[in-house]
Protein backbone atom coordinates (compact mmCIF):
# COMPACT_ATOMS: atom_id res chain seq x y z
CA UNK A 1 0.00 0.00 0.00
CA UNK A 2 2.99 2.29 1.31
CA UNK A 3 4.62 1.13 -2.26
CA UNK A 4 1.80 1.90 -4.40
CA UNK A 5 1.26 5.05 -2.52
CA UNK A 6 4.84 6.00 -3.15
CA UNK A 7 4.54 5.48 -6.79
CA UNK A 8 2.31 8.37 -7.17
CA UNK A 9 4.35 11.75 -7.90
CA UNK A 10 4.78 13.86 -5.42
CA UNK A 11 2.22 17.25 -6.34
CA UNK A 12 0.05 14.69 -7.07
CA UNK A 13 0.04 12.80 -3.79
CA UNK A 14 0.07 16.71 -2.31
CA UNK A 15 -2.86 17.09 -3.78
CA UNK A 16 -4.51 14.16 -2.87
CA UNK A 17 -3.86 14.60 0.57
CA UNK A 18 -5.30 18.07 -0.05
CA UNK A 19 -8.26 16.61 -1.03
CA UNK A 20 -8.65 14.46 1.97
CA UNK A 21 -8.13 16.80 4.03
CA UNK A 22 -10.68 18.77 2.47
CA UNK A 23 -13.23 16.48 2.56
CA UNK A 24 -12.86 15.17 6.57
CA UNK A 25 -13.29 19.09 7.27
CA UNK A 26 -16.17 18.65 5.31
CA UNK A 27 -17.57 16.01 7.30
CA UNK A 28 -16.72 17.27 10.52
CA UNK A 29 -18.05 20.54 9.67
CA UNK A 30 -21.47 18.68 9.04
CA UNK A 31 -21.42 16.65 12.04
CA UNK A 32 -20.80 19.58 14.31
CA UNK A 33 -23.54 21.20 12.37
CA UNK A 34 -25.59 18.39 13.24
CA UNK A 35 -24.61 16.79 16.25
CA UNK A 36 -26.26 13.45 17.49
CA UNK A 37 -26.02 11.60 20.73
CA UNK A 38 -24.77 8.26 19.68
CA UNK A 39 -24.49 6.73 23.04
CA UNK A 40 -29.29 7.46 23.59
CA UNK A 41 -29.16 6.19 20.24
CA UNK A 42 -27.84 2.81 21.58
CA UNK A 43 -29.85 2.39 24.41
CA UNK A 44 -33.21 4.05 23.06
CA UNK A 45 -32.19 0.49 20.50
CA UNK A 46 -32.03 -1.65 23.41
CA UNK A 47 -34.80 -0.38 24.96
CA UNK A 48 -36.83 -0.90 21.49
CA UNK A 49 -35.24 -4.62 21.55
CA UNK A 50 -36.79 -5.00 25.32
CA UNK A 51 -40.10 -4.19 24.59
CA UNK A 52 -40.24 -6.23 21.19
CA UNK A 53 -39.44 -9.01 23.00
CA UNK A 54 -42.10 -8.40 26.37
CA UNK A 55 -44.60 -7.90 23.27
CA UNK A 56 -44.08 -11.03 21.47
CA UNK A 57 -44.99 -13.35 24.89
CA UNK A 58 -48.47 -13.99 23.53
CA UNK A 59 -51.36 -13.95 26.33
CA UNK A 60 -52.29 -17.77 26.04
CA UNK A 61 -55.06 -18.70 25.31
CA UNK A 62 -56.04 -21.81 27.26
CA UNK A 63 -57.61 -19.90 30.33
CA UNK A 64 -60.61 -18.85 27.43
CA UNK A 65 -61.41 -22.32 27.07
CA UNK A 66 -60.44 -23.80 30.72
CA UNK A 67 -63.08 -21.34 31.99
CA UNK A 68 -65.63 -22.05 29.61
CA UNK A 69 -66.78 -25.91 31.04
CA UNK A 70 -66.72 -24.05 34.03
CA UNK A 71 -69.22 -21.48 32.95
CA UNK A 72 -71.28 -23.80 31.11
CA UNK A 73 -72.12 -26.06 34.40
CA UNK A 74 -72.92 -23.24 36.47
CA UNK A 75 -75.15 -21.35 33.54
CA UNK A 76 -77.95 -24.04 35.09
CA UNK A 77 -77.12 -22.68 38.33
CA UNK A 78 -76.68 -18.91 37.45
CA UNK A 79 -80.21 -17.82 38.28
CA UNK A 80 -80.40 -19.61 41.58
CA UNK A 81 -77.25 -18.30 42.96
CA UNK A 82 -78.06 -14.58 41.77
CA UNK A 83 -81.00 -14.76 43.59
CA UNK A 84 -78.99 -14.84 47.22
CA UNK A 85 -79.06 -12.21 49.33
CA UNK A 86 -75.90 -10.29 48.64
CA UNK A 87 -73.65 -9.27 51.95
CA UNK A 88 -75.40 -5.76 52.03
CA UNK A 89 -78.71 -7.54 52.78
CA UNK A 90 -77.76 -9.68 55.33
CA UNK A 91 -79.01 -8.07 57.99
CA UNK A 92 -82.69 -8.10 56.32
CA UNK A 93 -82.69 -11.80 55.76
CA UNK A 94 -83.39 -12.58 59.73
CA UNK A 95 -86.07 -10.35 60.51
CA UNK A 96 -88.01 -11.57 57.14
CA UNK A 97 -87.08 -15.50 58.47
CA UNK A 98 -88.75 -14.69 61.67
CA UNK A 99 -91.78 -13.43 59.87
CA UNK A 100 -92.26 -16.34 57.61
CA UNK A 101 -91.64 -18.78 60.55
CA UNK A 102 -94.33 -17.68 63.22
CA UNK A 103 -96.90 -17.25 59.99
CA UNK A 104 -96.30 -20.78 60.12
CA UNK A 105 -97.23 -20.90 63.43
CA UNK A 106 -93.27 -21.72 64.74
CA UNK A 107 -92.46 -19.80 67.76
CA UNK A 108 -89.08 -18.57 66.99
CA UNK A 109 -87.15 -18.69 71.03
CA UNK A 110 -84.06 -17.97 69.71
CA UNK A 111 -82.30 -16.73 66.61
CA UNK A 112 -78.78 -16.09 66.51
CA UNK A 113 -76.45 -14.93 63.44
CA UNK A 114 -73.14 -15.23 63.40
CA UNK A 115 -70.69 -13.31 61.83
CA UNK A 116 -70.35 -13.23 58.18
CA UNK A 117 -67.61 -15.74 56.86
CA UNK A 118 -65.51 -16.53 53.89
CA UNK A 119 -65.56 -19.78 52.65
CA UNK A 120 -63.43 -20.79 49.44
CA UNK A 121 -64.25 -16.64 48.22
CA UNK A 122 -67.53 -17.15 49.37
CA UNK A 123 -69.71 -15.50 51.90
CA UNK A 124 -72.44 -17.38 54.49
CA UNK A 125 -73.22 -16.52 57.55
CA UNK A 126 -73.86 -18.75 60.23
CA UNK A 127 -77.28 -18.85 62.57
CA UNK A 128 -78.52 -20.84 66.09
CA UNK A 129 -82.29 -21.23 65.83
CA UNK A 130 -84.53 -22.90 68.47
CA UNK A 131 -87.91 -22.87 67.46
CA UNK A 132 -91.21 -24.69 68.81
CA UNK A 133 -94.24 -25.75 67.36
CA UNK A 134 -95.51 -28.54 65.05
CA UNK A 135 -93.43 -30.78 63.30
CA UNK A 136 -95.90 -30.47 60.41
CA UNK A 137 -95.88 -26.76 60.65
CA UNK A 138 -91.72 -27.01 60.30
CA UNK A 139 -92.13 -29.59 57.14
CA UNK A 140 -94.26 -27.54 55.87
CA UNK A 141 -91.56 -24.40 55.70
CA UNK A 142 -88.66 -26.44 55.42
CA UNK A 143 -90.62 -27.35 51.59
CA UNK A 144 -91.21 -23.49 51.23
CA UNK A 145 -87.67 -22.27 51.94
CA UNK A 146 -86.49 -25.07 49.65
CA UNK A 147 -88.59 -23.51 47.00
CA UNK A 148 -88.44 -19.56 47.62
CA UNK A 149 -85.68 -19.36 49.37
CA UNK A 150 -83.25 -22.08 48.26
CA UNK A 151 -80.26 -20.23 49.85
CA UNK A 152 -79.46 -22.53 52.95
CA UNK A 153 -78.49 -25.63 54.77
CA UNK A 154 -78.69 -27.11 57.63
CA UNK A 155 -75.77 -28.06 59.67
CA UNK A 156 -76.40 -29.63 63.04
CA UNK A 157 -80.21 -29.92 64.41
CA UNK A 158 -82.15 -31.87 67.32
CA UNK A 159 -85.68 -32.33 67.42
CA UNK A 160 -86.97 -33.02 70.74
CA UNK A 161 -90.71 -33.05 71.65
CA UNK A 162 -91.77 -30.45 73.46
CA UNK A 163 -94.14 -31.62 76.43
CA UNK A 164 -95.70 -35.03 76.99
CA UNK A 165 -99.12 -34.12 76.22
CA UNK A 166 -98.42 -31.77 73.14
CA UNK A 167 -97.82 -32.08 69.76
CA UNK A 168 -95.27 -29.54 69.93
CA UNK A 169 -91.31 -30.10 69.23
CA UNK A 170 -88.01 -28.08 69.93
CA UNK A 171 -86.02 -27.60 67.09
CA UNK A 172 -82.20 -27.02 67.58
CA UNK A 173 -80.78 -25.67 64.35
CA UNK A 174 -77.10 -24.39 63.30
CA UNK A 175 -77.63 -23.22 59.39
CA UNK A 176 -75.46 -21.47 57.24
CA UNK A 177 -76.83 -18.90 54.72
CA UNK A 178 -75.23 -18.48 51.49
CA UNK A 179 -74.31 -14.91 50.67
CA UNK A 180 -73.40 -13.29 47.12
CA UNK A 181 -69.93 -12.61 46.59
CA UNK A 182 -69.16 -8.57 46.86
CA UNK A 183 -69.55 -6.95 43.80
CA UNK A 184 -71.24 -9.84 41.85
CA UNK A 185 -75.06 -8.76 41.28
CA UNK A 186 -75.01 -7.35 37.77
CA UNK A 187 -78.03 -5.19 38.15
CA UNK A 188 -79.25 -3.03 40.98
CA UNK A 189 -82.93 -3.72 41.75
CA UNK A 190 -84.65 -3.78 44.15
CA UNK A 191 -85.12 -7.34 46.19
CA UNK A 192 -88.26 -8.76 46.74
CA UNK A 193 -88.08 -10.95 49.70
CA UNK A 194 -89.84 -14.11 48.95
CA UNK A 195 -93.47 -14.81 50.37
CA UNK A 196 -95.79 -17.19 50.64
CA UNK A 197 -99.19 -18.53 52.12
CA UNK A 198 -99.32 -20.02 54.87
CA UNK A 199 -100.03 -23.58 53.10
CA UNK A 200 -102.16 -26.12 54.96
CA UNK A 201 -100.28 -29.76 55.17
CA UNK A 202 -98.99 -31.66 52.63
CA UNK A 203 -99.80 -35.14 51.75
CA UNK A 204 -96.65 -35.65 53.04
CA UNK A 205 -97.33 -34.32 56.40
CA UNK A 206 -100.14 -35.81 57.28
CA UNK A 207 -101.03 -38.71 59.52
CA UNK A 208 -99.88 -39.77 62.15
CA UNK A 209 -97.59 -37.80 64.52
CA UNK A 210 -94.06 -38.67 64.41
CA UNK A 211 -92.97 -37.13 67.60
CA UNK A 212 -93.81 -38.13 71.05
CA UNK A 213 -92.25 -38.07 74.01
CA UNK A 214 -91.78 -41.50 76.19
CA UNK A 215 -94.68 -42.24 78.70
CA UNK A 216 -92.39 -44.34 80.50
CA UNK A 217 -89.23 -43.36 80.56
CA UNK A 218 -87.03 -46.51 80.57
CA UNK A 219 -83.00 -46.22 79.65
CA UNK A 220 -81.79 -47.34 76.64
CA UNK A 221 -79.56 -49.84 76.62
CA UNK A 222 -77.66 -52.20 74.35
CA UNK A 223 -79.63 -55.42 72.50
CA UNK A 224 -77.22 -56.97 74.23
CA UNK A 225 -77.55 -56.26 77.52
CA UNK A 226 -81.29 -55.83 77.10
CA UNK A 227 -81.62 -59.22 78.80
CA UNK A 228 -84.37 -58.42 81.71
CA UNK A 229 -83.65 -61.00 84.29
CA UNK A 230 -81.52 -63.23 82.08
CA UNK A 231 -77.84 -62.83 81.36
CA UNK A 232 -77.21 -59.75 78.54
CA UNK A 233 -75.24 -62.42 77.12
CA UNK A 234 -77.50 -64.45 74.68
CA UNK A 235 -75.20 -67.74 75.41
CA UNK A 236 -76.88 -68.26 78.37
CA UNK A 237 -80.28 -68.07 77.15
CA UNK A 238 -82.52 -71.31 77.18
CA UNK A 239 -83.49 -71.67 73.92
CA UNK A 240 -86.98 -73.55 74.13
CA UNK A 241 -87.90 -69.84 74.92
CA UNK A 242 -86.28 -68.42 72.16
CA UNK A 243 -88.91 -66.60 69.11
CA UNK A 244 -88.01 -64.87 66.15
CA UNK A 245 -89.28 -61.44 66.16
CA UNK A 246 -87.68 -59.89 62.58
CA UNK A 247 -85.02 -60.48 59.89
CA UNK A 248 -83.35 -57.17 57.64
CA UNK A 249 -80.14 -57.23 55.40
CA UNK A 250 -77.97 -54.63 56.34
CA UNK A 251 -75.41 -54.01 53.49
CA UNK A 252 -75.74 -57.79 52.16
CA UNK A 253 -75.59 -59.25 55.51
CA UNK A 254 -78.65 -60.39 57.13
CA UNK A 255 -79.50 -59.62 60.33
CA UNK A 256 -82.09 -61.58 63.01
CA UNK A 257 -83.94 -60.16 65.86
CA UNK A 258 -84.67 -62.65 68.38
CA UNK A 259 -85.65 -62.42 71.74
CA UNK A 260 -86.75 -64.50 75.18
CA UNK A 261 -89.70 -63.37 76.65
CA UNK A 262 -89.64 -59.30 75.86
CA UNK A 263 -85.80 -59.12 75.49
CA UNK A 264 -84.68 -58.74 72.09
CA UNK A 265 -81.58 -59.27 70.48
CA UNK A 266 -79.89 -59.03 66.68
CA UNK A 267 -78.00 -61.81 65.93
CA UNK A 268 -75.54 -62.51 62.70
CA UNK A 269 -74.61 -65.56 60.98
CA UNK A 270 -71.83 -67.61 62.83
CA UNK A 271 -73.37 -65.90 65.69
CA UNK A 272 -73.31 -68.29 69.22
CA UNK A 273 -76.44 -68.39 71.04
CA UNK A 274 -78.16 -70.32 73.95
CA UNK A 275 -77.09 -73.02 76.83
CA UNK A 276 -76.71 -75.43 74.29
CA UNK A 277 -74.45 -73.39 71.78
CA UNK A 278 -76.38 -73.04 68.89
CA UNK A 279 -74.55 -70.81 66.41
CA UNK A 280 -76.99 -69.28 63.15
CA UNK A 281 -76.26 -71.28 60.22
CA UNK A 282 -78.85 -69.24 57.92
CA UNK A 283 -80.80 -66.27 57.89
CA UNK A 284 -83.96 -66.46 55.80
CA UNK A 285 -86.64 -63.85 54.81
CA UNK A 286 -88.89 -64.90 57.39
CA UNK A 287 -86.66 -67.89 59.20
CA UNK A 288 -83.70 -68.15 60.66
CA UNK A 289 -81.72 -71.97 61.11
CA UNK A 290 -79.50 -72.46 64.45
CA UNK A 291 -77.34 -76.12 65.08
CA UNK A 292 -74.97 -77.01 67.20
CA UNK A 293 -71.58 -77.45 66.52
CA UNK A 294 -72.00 -81.53 66.23
CA UNK A 295 -73.12 -82.69 62.74
CA UNK A 296 -75.44 -84.83 64.63
CA UNK A 297 -76.71 -82.54 67.52
CA UNK A 298 -80.02 -80.65 67.09
CA UNK A 299 -81.57 -78.23 64.12
CA UNK A 300 -83.36 -75.21 65.18
CA UNK A 301 -85.54 -73.20 62.56
CA UNK A 302 -87.39 -70.54 63.68
CA UNK A 303 -89.74 -68.89 61.46
CA UNK A 304 -91.62 -65.43 61.91
CA UNK A 305 -94.86 -67.14 62.24
CA UNK A 306 -94.82 -69.84 64.34
CA UNK A 307 -92.10 -68.24 66.48
CA UNK A 308 -90.61 -71.30 66.43
CA UNK B 1 30.03 25.39 1.71
CA UNK B 2 29.07 25.73 -1.65
CA UNK B 3 25.00 26.10 -1.33
CA UNK B 4 22.80 26.02 -3.89
CA UNK B 5 21.13 29.17 -4.51
CA UNK B 6 17.33 29.78 -4.02
CA UNK B 7 15.57 30.87 -6.93
CA UNK B 8 12.83 33.28 -4.94
CA UNK B 9 11.48 34.24 -8.19
CA UNK B 10 10.42 30.27 -9.20
CA UNK B 11 9.28 29.02 -6.23
CA UNK B 12 6.49 30.93 -5.07
CA UNK B 13 5.35 30.94 -8.26
CA UNK B 14 5.47 26.67 -8.34
CA UNK B 15 3.53 27.17 -5.08
CA UNK B 16 0.86 29.84 -6.18
CA UNK B 17 0.31 27.38 -9.60
CA UNK B 18 -0.54 24.44 -7.44
CA UNK B 19 -3.16 26.15 -4.86
CA UNK B 20 -4.78 27.96 -8.15
CA UNK B 21 -5.19 24.30 -9.84
CA UNK B 22 -6.24 22.83 -6.48
CA UNK B 23 -8.86 25.26 -5.21
CA UNK B 24 -11.55 24.41 -6.76
CA UNK B 25 -10.68 20.26 -6.41
CA UNK B 26 -10.21 21.11 -2.62
CA UNK B 27 -13.55 23.30 -2.59
CA UNK B 28 -15.25 19.88 -4.42
CA UNK B 29 -14.27 17.45 -2.08
CA UNK B 30 -15.05 20.02 1.14
CA UNK B 31 -18.55 19.95 -0.27
CA UNK B 32 -18.59 16.41 -0.61
CA UNK B 33 -17.17 15.86 2.42
CA UNK B 34 -19.89 18.46 4.20
CA UNK B 35 -22.74 16.19 2.18
CA UNK B 36 -21.14 13.00 3.50
CA UNK B 37 -21.42 14.09 7.04
CA UNK B 38 -24.82 15.02 6.46
CA UNK B 39 -26.27 12.36 4.69
CA UNK B 40 -24.47 10.55 7.89
CA UNK B 41 -26.34 12.65 9.97
CA UNK B 42 -29.30 12.65 8.41
CA UNK B 43 -29.90 9.03 8.70
CA UNK B 44 -28.70 8.54 11.93
CA UNK B 45 -31.84 11.10 12.85
CA UNK B 46 -34.07 9.45 10.90
CA UNK B 47 -33.02 5.90 12.64
CA UNK B 48 -33.74 8.25 15.86
CA UNK B 49 -36.92 9.17 15.02
CA UNK B 50 -38.13 5.53 13.65
CA UNK B 51 -36.72 4.35 16.86
CA UNK B 52 -38.52 6.67 19.05
CA UNK B 53 -42.35 6.11 17.11
CA UNK B 54 -41.26 2.17 17.34
CA UNK B 55 -40.84 2.66 21.09
CA UNK B 56 -44.43 4.72 21.83
CA UNK B 57 -45.91 1.95 19.46
CA UNK B 58 -44.44 -1.08 21.59
CA UNK B 59 -44.98 0.76 24.82
CA UNK B 60 -48.50 1.33 23.74
CA UNK B 61 -48.86 -2.69 22.76
CA UNK B 62 -47.32 -3.79 25.91
CA UNK B 63 -49.66 -2.00 27.79
CA UNK B 64 -52.64 -3.21 25.85
CA UNK B 65 -51.02 -6.34 26.13
CA UNK B 66 -51.05 -5.92 30.43
CA UNK B 67 -54.40 -4.80 30.66
CA UNK B 68 -55.88 -7.87 28.36
CA UNK B 69 -53.78 -9.95 30.43
CA UNK B 70 -55.24 -8.67 33.75
CA UNK B 71 -58.70 -8.82 32.09
CA UNK B 72 -58.25 -12.30 31.28
CA UNK B 73 -57.35 -12.94 34.91
CA UNK B 74 -59.92 -11.16 36.35
CA UNK B 75 -62.50 -13.38 34.31
CA UNK B 76 -60.78 -16.69 35.04
CA UNK B 77 -60.80 -15.64 38.80
CA UNK B 78 -64.77 -14.53 38.15
CA UNK B 79 -65.10 -18.44 36.52
CA UNK B 80 -63.66 -19.92 39.04
CA UNK B 81 -65.41 -18.29 42.05
CA UNK B 82 -69.14 -19.10 39.80
CA UNK B 83 -68.18 -22.25 39.58
CA UNK B 84 -67.66 -22.94 43.41
CA UNK B 85 -70.63 -20.59 43.91
CA UNK B 86 -73.06 -23.01 41.54
CA UNK B 87 -71.23 -26.25 43.43
CA UNK B 88 -72.37 -24.75 46.55
CA UNK B 89 -75.56 -24.13 45.32
CA UNK B 90 -76.04 -27.79 44.03
CA UNK B 91 -74.44 -29.20 46.73
CA UNK B 92 -76.78 -27.43 49.50
CA UNK B 93 -79.70 -28.39 47.33
CA UNK B 94 -79.24 -32.03 47.46
CA UNK B 95 -78.92 -31.64 51.24
CA UNK B 96 -82.00 -30.00 51.60
CA UNK B 97 -83.55 -32.36 49.32
CA UNK B 98 -82.24 -35.29 50.90
CA UNK B 99 -82.98 -34.40 53.78
CA UNK B 100 -86.76 -33.70 53.00
CA UNK B 101 -86.83 -36.92 51.61
CA UNK B 102 -85.83 -38.74 55.02
CA UNK B 103 -88.10 -36.37 57.12
CA UNK B 104 -91.07 -37.62 54.31
CA UNK B 105 -89.88 -41.80 55.39
CA UNK B 106 -89.91 -41.15 58.85
CA UNK B 107 -94.06 -39.45 58.62
CA UNK B 108 -94.51 -42.72 56.20
CA UNK B 109 -92.95 -45.08 59.24
CA UNK B 110 -95.27 -43.31 61.78
CA UNK B 111 -98.25 -43.91 59.93
CA UNK B 112 -97.34 -47.66 58.67
CA UNK B 113 -95.54 -49.35 61.92
CA UNK B 114 -96.43 -46.34 64.93
CA UNK B 115 -92.66 -45.21 64.88
CA UNK B 116 -92.46 -42.52 67.84
CA UNK B 117 -89.20 -40.30 67.37
CA UNK B 118 -88.18 -39.27 70.86
CA UNK B 119 -85.25 -37.42 69.64
CA UNK B 120 -84.05 -36.82 66.26
CA UNK B 121 -80.57 -35.49 65.15
CA UNK B 122 -77.59 -34.72 63.48
CA UNK B 123 -74.73 -33.14 62.42
CA UNK B 124 -71.80 -33.39 60.04
CA UNK B 125 -71.22 -36.78 60.48
CA UNK B 126 -74.07 -39.13 61.52
CA UNK B 127 -77.96 -39.19 62.11
CA UNK B 128 -79.33 -40.22 65.32
CA UNK B 129 -82.77 -41.54 66.02
CA UNK B 130 -84.23 -42.44 68.77
CA UNK B 131 -87.27 -43.30 68.45
CA UNK B 132 -90.59 -46.08 70.31
CA UNK B 133 -91.58 -48.67 68.53
CA UNK B 134 -94.99 -50.70 69.23
CA UNK B 135 -93.82 -53.85 68.21
CA UNK B 136 -89.81 -55.16 67.89
CA UNK B 137 -90.48 -56.69 64.42
CA UNK B 138 -91.11 -53.38 63.12
CA UNK B 139 -87.43 -52.63 63.42
CA UNK B 140 -86.39 -54.35 60.37
CA UNK B 141 -89.26 -52.78 58.60
CA UNK B 142 -88.08 -49.01 60.01
CA UNK B 143 -84.70 -49.64 58.89
CA UNK B 144 -84.99 -50.80 55.63
CA UNK B 145 -87.45 -48.09 54.59
CA UNK B 146 -85.36 -45.55 56.32
CA UNK B 147 -82.67 -46.59 54.29
CA UNK B 148 -84.43 -46.13 51.04
CA UNK B 149 -84.44 -42.92 51.36
CA UNK B 150 -80.80 -42.25 52.45
CA UNK B 151 -78.27 -42.93 50.51
CA UNK B 152 -76.00 -45.06 53.50
CA UNK B 153 -77.94 -47.90 54.99
CA UNK B 154 -79.43 -47.36 58.50
CA UNK B 155 -78.41 -49.72 61.34
CA UNK B 156 -80.02 -50.93 65.21
CA UNK B 157 -77.43 -49.17 67.37
CA UNK B 158 -79.48 -50.30 70.56
CA UNK B 159 -82.41 -51.78 71.61
CA UNK B 160 -84.67 -52.13 74.35
CA UNK B 161 -87.79 -53.35 75.71
CA UNK B 162 -90.48 -50.59 77.68
CA UNK B 163 -92.30 -52.80 80.21
CA UNK B 164 -94.03 -54.84 77.76
CA UNK B 165 -94.99 -52.33 75.44
CA UNK B 166 -92.98 -51.57 72.38
CA UNK B 167 -89.26 -51.61 72.31
CA UNK B 168 -86.77 -48.31 72.51
CA UNK B 169 -84.78 -48.21 70.07
CA UNK B 170 -81.72 -46.15 68.44
CA UNK B 171 -80.88 -46.02 64.84
CA UNK B 172 -77.99 -44.52 63.03
CA UNK B 173 -76.92 -43.49 59.77
CA UNK B 174 -73.68 -42.06 58.48
CA UNK B 175 -73.66 -39.03 56.03
CA UNK B 176 -72.88 -39.69 52.68
CA UNK B 177 -70.21 -38.87 51.05
CA UNK B 178 -71.41 -37.26 48.24
CA UNK B 179 -74.11 -34.66 49.99
CA UNK B 180 -72.09 -33.83 52.58
CA UNK B 181 -70.37 -30.12 52.61
CA UNK B 182 -66.92 -31.20 53.27
CA UNK B 183 -66.24 -27.47 54.25
CA UNK B 184 -68.19 -26.99 57.63
CA UNK B 185 -69.89 -30.10 58.59
CA UNK B 186 -66.74 -30.80 61.03
CA UNK B 187 -69.36 -30.65 64.98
Amino acid sequence: MKAQWSKFRPDLRRHLLVLAGACLSGVALAWWWWPLDTEALDVLRLEVAQLQAQTQVQVPDQPHKQQRPAADAVAGDEQLVLDEPALAEADMVWPWLQQRMQAQGLQVLLLRPQAVNMDKGLPEQAVALRLQGRWRDWLVLEEALHEHAPWWVIDQWQVMPAAAQSEDVRIELQARLGLQPPGWRREERQRVWPLWPQTSVSPQTTGAPLFASAQTPAPLVSASEAAGGLSADPRGWPMDQLRLLGVWRQAGTAHAVVAVGQDPVVLRLGQQIGREAFRVRRIGDDHVDLATARTSGPLLHLTLREGK
Amino acid sequence: MNARPLNLLRHPRRVHALAAGARPAVLGAWLVGVLLGGVWGWSQQVQMDRLLDQRVQLQAQSSALREQQARQTAAQEKAQLQSKWGQRAQSWRAQRQHLMELHAALMTQAAETGLRVERWQGDGRQLVLQAWLPRADHVPVVLSGLSRSWATAWTLQSMGDRAGSGVDVVLQASWPAGIRDDGRRKP
